[in-house]
């Protein structure tokens, strides 16, 4: 123990030997220079103060700020320094600032963590902005998500636009781009090149939009007088 | 035979003394709380025995510990594997192999999601996340054969996480899609959990 | 001064010598609480509330007794408790980053990786089993303290400690070797 403090009756006596050792500034201090409670323990004090920062700064911007924290905390568990997990902090604040004025302030927060994250991919803003035109009220995450994917995979980032921009364009859900990803992961996983991989699949799934939507992709219209495409 | 099982448990002990001395940090918590709890008074010691705490061992107990600790991978015993099917609430989709979008349903904000990673040679799993604030030790797995596997309840929105086998090897999920932030030299799967209000 | 001793104190009133019962206990608590957990902060949560309860419930300790073996006992508890409330929580609620707090990290705390396939390995044994193993082996108490602390039987406790010790066996085994 850090000394026993004064000894005395009751447990007053405990806590003035605690107060002594452990805080030496006052209350009102310490609440201002406390780290997020999230990183307290997980990272060294001054890299706490430093996210800390991020985190107040974005909150107070409206952006998301619990990405920022795990990030934080995703660095600590990886035992990355204090600089680098500062940097992925920062950077990350940055593009969620950008992914917020290019997706619009009324986004959800998850859609501006998903933008800021195709953004890191490369994304265009305004490949974002023509997403959030596609689907004004739907959620974009998921066309985001699957984006990002392909980049990672190595499919050009414009190719990887297109691809998306164009099955949400037809009309193309969730579901459908998820089974997307799926067929090019695993036609690149089967030694196909990324960019065939999503050509070649972009194009089934149009094919299947169509034929769902009773139009060939061509003329976009729907209706049972439309020629079916085999 | 006694000498090798002495040895095996003179090593275990040698271990366990070894296991890092906790940090300064919860002695001082401990302290702080002791601070604001009234002192203790000296009870008539002829009631003493009366008073002094029991080991609650009721029937039940044993099962419920049972059914708590299956997180931390404890095998379970065929009797309790009914309770577990009535106890844990079943997962609106099939199990997410990764990547799934998890539908929506159900009031809550919350799903219960099911990781996967097939790992026949790891003798230890867990999912690090978003979710759980990247803490190997979070969200440990329990073995089914060669696949690892655990339910964690995750808010909606897109979630990014990891499985960290044997305690030092990260792995991404091969059937999620990856994320393009990599920033700590590692790549990070993508999950997205739907919450009533979205499609 | 011996534990027995240092409880009359602090029911004197000296109560600022409870810190003194916690350096000699709190970090034998913790250790025993995270093997038997298999997690930080949880191994936290139970200590500290053992050692409250201990300390509240101070007056009834019998100075006869071995100390460690009652608050082994309250500590046994606490872990036992919060197993089962985990298991609900977990089914509920998102684990709180918040709750991470204080959690000894391995890349901020000085980790002993021999320390993690240990863990795997207890975390095999069913919970009782897994007490007293950790009592036996761990903590070193001889089996009339560990039916003190655990309410069980000392022939029960042996035949715990004897199959848990052949279920760790191949592991132990296996980490010696290499």
């Amino acid at each position: 123990m850090n000394g026993p403090g004064s000894r005395g009756r009751g447990g007053a006596a405990l806590l003035v030997g605690l107060v002594l050792t452990l805080a030496p500034l006052g209350a009102s201090a310490r609440a201002a220079e406390a780290p997020d409670p999230a990183l307290a323990g997980r990272l060294e004090p001054g890299v706490a103060a430093e996210v800390t920062r991020a985190v107040r700064a974005a909150r107070a911007a409206g952006l998301p700020d619990e990405p920022l924290i795990s990030t934080a905390l995703e660095g600590a568990s990886r035992g990355a320094t204090p600089d680098r997990i500062v940097r992925a902090v920062r950077r990350l604040a940055g593009e969620l600032e950008r992914a917020r004025a290019a997706l619009g302030g009324r986004s959800r927060p998850e859609e501006i963590v998903a933008g800021a994250s195709a953004l890191r991919a490369g994304i265009a803003t305004a490949t974002l902005g023509q997403l959030r035109a596609l689907r004004p009220a739907e959620s974009v995450v998921v066309p985001l998500v699957v984006y990002g994917d392909f980049v990672v995979r190595r499919v050009p980032p414009e190719r990887a636009a297109s691809a998306v921009l164009d099955l949400t364009r037809a009309g193309a859900r969730d579901e459908d781009l998820i089974r997307l990803r799926e067929r090019v992961a695993q036609d690149i996983g089967a030694g196909a090149t990324p960019v065939d991989a999503v050509a070649l699949r972009t194009r089934g799934a149009a094919l299947e939009l169509a034929a769902r939507q009773g139009a060939t992709p061509a003329s976009g219209g729907s209706g049972p007088g439309a020629a079916r495409v085999p | 035979m006694a000498e090798i099982e002495d040895r095996l448990a003179a090593y275990f002990a040698a271990e366990y003394r070894r296991s890092p001395a906790p940090a300064a940090a919860a002695r001082a918590r401990l302290v702080g709380r002791l601070a604001s709890v009234p002192p203790p008074r000296r009870r008539a010691r002829a009631f003493a025995w009366l008073l002094g705490p029991r080991v609650v061992l009721s029937p039940l107990a044993g099962a419920c510990a049972a059914l708590a600790l299956v997180a931390i991978g404890v095998a379970v015993s065929p009797t309790l594997r009914d309770t577990l099917r009535v106890a844990l609430p079943r997962p609106a989709s099939t199990p997410a192999a990764g990547g799934t979008r998890v539908p929506a349903g159900g009031a809550g904000s919350e799903r219960l999601v099911q990781f996967v990673l097939v790992a026949p040679g790891a003798s230890r799993v867990g999912v690090v996340g978003d979710f759980n604030g990247w803490d190997p030790l979070g969200s440990p797995m329990r073995r089914i054969g060669d696949a690892w596997t655990v339910a964690v309840p995750v808010s909606r929105g897109r979630h990014v996480y990891a499985f960290v086998v044997d305690g030092t090897r990260w792995v991404s999920d091969p059937a999620a899609p990856l994320a393009p932030e990599d920033e700590f030299g590692f790549r990070k799967s993508v999950m997205v959990v739907a919450g009533a209000d979205s499609t | 001064m011996t534990d027995a001793e240092l409880v009359a104190r602090v029911l004197d009133g000296h109560v600022a010598d409870f810190a003194l019962l916690v350096d000699r206990h709190h970090a034998d608590c913790l250790r025993f609480a995270r093997h038997l957990l298999g997690n930080e902060h949880d191994a936290e949560d139970a200590t500290q509330e053992a050692f409250v309860h201990a300390y509240t419930s101070l007056g009834r300790y019998d100075e006869r007794n071995l100390f460690r073996a009652w608050l082994y006992r309250i500590l046994v508890n606490q872990c036992r408790t919060l197993a089962r409330q985990r298991g609900r929580r977990d089914r509920r609620f998102v684990q709180d980053p918040a709750r991470v707090e204080g959690a000894e990290h391995p890349a901020t705390a000085g980790r002993d990786d021999l320390r993690e396939p240990l863990a795997a390995a207890l975390g095999a044994l069913e919970p009782r089993m897994r007490e007293a193993f950790l009592l036996r082996y761990g903590e070193g108490m001889g089996y009339a303290e560990m039916a003190r602390v655990t309410g069980s039987g000392v022939s029960a406790l042996k035949m715990r400690v004897k199959r848990a010790l052949a279920i760790l066996r191949p592991r132990l085994e296996e980490l010696l070797g290499g």
